[in-house]
């Protein structure tokens, strides 16, 4: 009846609390030993973003104090806020902290924003809106770009003349050469082939549009600067020209210089009127007279016109991204656009058949902030970036 | 332990499943729906309310341990508490994922849920076992206690020691008993009374004078009596074993469980 004892299972449950105390002793011993005490990453809720993996195992980089949330002041640490942000952090009925948005322990994204809420939990709601004085307005939630409203046109008054059907195809140049002109050889790319190269007189005018103002001074050309500039080259140029044929002629006593300048300031006065009147920049430019200008300076100013400068504010777009598309197939009205004032950028519309869907599940990007900056983030400030540098090497 | 252990499951038309089953439903309707902007995870509001929903219901569960024993009282039939125990159990395999937002890797918090599976499996295996073997334990006995099997195989066995005295027999017995041993903790498992036949004796009766056929013929009757006899024993240990041993898992892993539930809750809060 001895081994009988030794198998009855009634018997085994008496084991039950002695298993259990074992059990809790080896966990608690496999947790408190020094090995799996070092191993930073089993305590972790979660890997960290790939951005802060180098501080997966010091915890008290940002974990300071026990049962406290990690504080804006460590993110600060290495990360620097634009305006946008810092004006935020000073409304008084702001106090979300860096980590209510970005989460950490959440994977190799983690820190990244998933989805609209965060956007819309205050922009949907008029009240939230009112309670941080955003004002009203409020804005839904998008789930497909058919309902986000159109981009606004930022209305430039001050444009540059520009035709753009006629800038496209067989054009002569100032050689008269038969020139094939392309989207690309206005809107090049600059190296990082994100932004566009600015366009220059200089670089994407010139070849085409002469800047000469004499005929009696064939090839020589204006500056294409300020009008100031160009008064001033006009009146060196003309000064020049007059000692130069007076070096040839013997000068006689009593002959006044003055005379000489007189004419050779009207002289210059005649080509600016051409230049900003009659030709080359008015051809382009809007071009005020002034009713009252020194002797020195230009009767005429050009008003600066904007080129090449965002016009959807704060909007992100990447043509990189997008550049396996002609130019045409979003930019379709360029081709037969005869006015500088059309506005050339598509409509929303056209992004609706790549980014629409969930932007949780869709390949494309279609939350808020895959457009919409909140606060972007700044290149390190040098001190920063040195003692971040340091911080690496230490790893 | 359980009287009509087979009904806990379907107890008052499966009350505690529809209960656990709606609840769920409920929970994974809120989880879609109400996506926070940082993604699902513990410490979203939705994820706190689960996190404590939880960590109530496995005390509630380990409750049931101390309910078990109290005899007088008047917290519910035992019959109902062992129906919500299974159901809520169950449904806790479910509950855990979306308050971690199915976030699951190799650390001690995520290792709180590798054992509460362990210990739901576990009590899931015994509730099964509960179900299919609690009536056949009494059908195996055939009415008698267990010990009482046991004093029959060996009064069996003296019976056939007494046969033993004559030689040719003595030879016989021992060319066709099997050797019993109740304590061979295997056997339970793979012992089959069919797998002992006699095999063929023709040579071994042929040998004998006809009173000795006789006994060995009564050898025969009393070799098929034990063997199905200890059939039974065997069969005996093993429901018992079945019906109880999964205990030992469950209850204590039940401790480690609340164990690390509490490490997790003070990590988290600590770490926030």
């Amino acid at each position: 009846m001895k081994i009988l004892k030794a198998i009855d299972p009634a018997r085994w449950l008496r084991f039950i609390p002695l298993v259990s105390g074992l059990a809790l002793l080896l966990f608690g011993a496999i947790f408190l030993s020094p090995t799996f005490r070092a191993e930073k990453e089993i305590w972790s809720s979660g890997p960290l973003s790939t951005k802060h993996q180098f501080l997966q195992n010091d915890c008290q980089a940002c974990h300071d104090i026990g049962f406290q949330n990690v504080p804006d002041s460590k993110c600060l640490m290495c990360h620097d806020l634009n305006p946008h942000a810092t004006s935020l952090e000073m409304n008084p009925h702001f106090e979300a902290a860096c980590v209510s948005c970005h989460t950490e322990h959440k994977g190799r994204n983690g820190t990244d924003l998933r989805g609209d809420q965060s956007c819309m939990s205050c922009h949907s709601s008029p009240e939230k809106m009112n309670e941080l004085k955003l004002g009203q307005e409020t804005i839904q939630v998008f789930s497909s770009f058919k309902k986000h409203p159109d981009f606004l046109v930022s209305n430039d008054s001050a444009l540059l003349r520009f035709n753009h059907q006629k800038h496209q195809g067989q054009v002569l140049n100032l050689q008269a050469e038969q020139v094939n002109l392309q989207c690309l050889a206005c809107h090049g790319f600059e190296v990082d082939s994100e932004t566009f190269v600015r366009i220059e007189f200089e670089n994407h005018c010139a070849d085409c549009h002469s800047l000469e103002f004499d005929q009696a001074f064939k090839g020589i050309e204006v500056p294409h600067q300020d009008s100031n500039q160009v008064f001033s080259f006009l009146l060196n140029h003309y000064q020049a020209h007059r000692v130069s044929d007076k070096q040839s002629v013997r000068r006689r006593p009593g002959d006044s210089s003055t005379t000489a300048q007189l004419s050779s300031k009207e002289m210059a006065r005649q080509a600016e009127k051409f230049l900003f009147e009659d030709g080359a920049c008015s051809f382009c430019h809007q071009v005020e007279r002034l009713d009252s200008f020194s002797e020195l300076n230009s009767a005429f100013r050009v008003v600066k016109p904007k080129i090449n400068e965002e016009r959807v504010e704060s909007e992100i777009f990447s043509h990189r991204t997008h550049a396996a598309f002609d130019c045409s197939s979003c930019h379709s009205e360029a081709l037969t656009s005869e006015d500088s004032e059309d506005f050339l950028i598509p409509s929303i519309s056209e992004c609706g058949p790549c980014h629409s869907g969930d932007s949780n599940q869709s390949l494309t990007q279609n939350s808020c902030v895959s457009c919409h900056s909140y606060h972007q983030s700044l290149p390190l400030s040098g001190e920063k970036r040195e003692s971040l540098e340091d911080f690496y090497d230490a790893y | 332990m359980i009287s009509d252990s087979q009904s806990f499951w379907s107890y008052r038309n499966y009350f505690w499943l529809w209960l656990s089953l709606s609840t769920l439903i409920v929970l994974s309707l809120i989880y879609f729906l109400f996506v926070p902007a940082t993604g699902h995870s513990g410490d979203s509001f939705l994820g706190y309310f689960l996190g404590v929903l939880a960590t109530l219901a496995i005390f509630y569960l380990m409750w049931f341990g101390i309910r078990k024993r109290s005899y007088y009282t008047s917290q519910g039939s035992l019959k109902s508490w062992l129906a919500a125990h299974v159901w809520i159990g169950i449904s806790l395999l479910f509950v855990v994922p979306l308050h971690a937002g199915f976030e699951l890797s190799w650390n001690v918090h995520s290792i709180a849920y590798y054992v509460m599976v362990i210990v739901v499996l576990s009590g899931i295996w015994g509730a099964i076992n509960y179900k299919n073997l609690a009536s056949k334990i009494s059908a195996n006995r055939g009415g008698v206690q267990s010990k009482e099997l046991l004093q029959e195989i060996s009064r069996l066995d003296n019976q056939l020691k007494e046969l033993k005295q004559n030689e040719k027999i003595k030879d016989f017995i021992d060319k066709i008993d099997f050797h019993f041993d109740p304590g061979s903790f295997l056997r339970i498992f793979y012992f089959k009374p069919e797998n002992f036949s006699v095999g063929s004796i023709k040579t071994e009766l042929s040998l004998l004078s006809e009173t000795e056929t006789k006994n060995a013929f009564d050898v025969l009757k009393l070799l098929s009596l034990k063997r199905d006899l200890v059939g039974r024993w065997y069969s005996d240990l093993r429901i018992s074993f079945l019906l109880k041993f999964w205990l030992l898992i469950h209850v204590p892993l039940s401790f480690c469980l609340i164990f690390l539930v509490l490490l997790h809750i003070v990590l988290v809060f600590y770490y926030r």
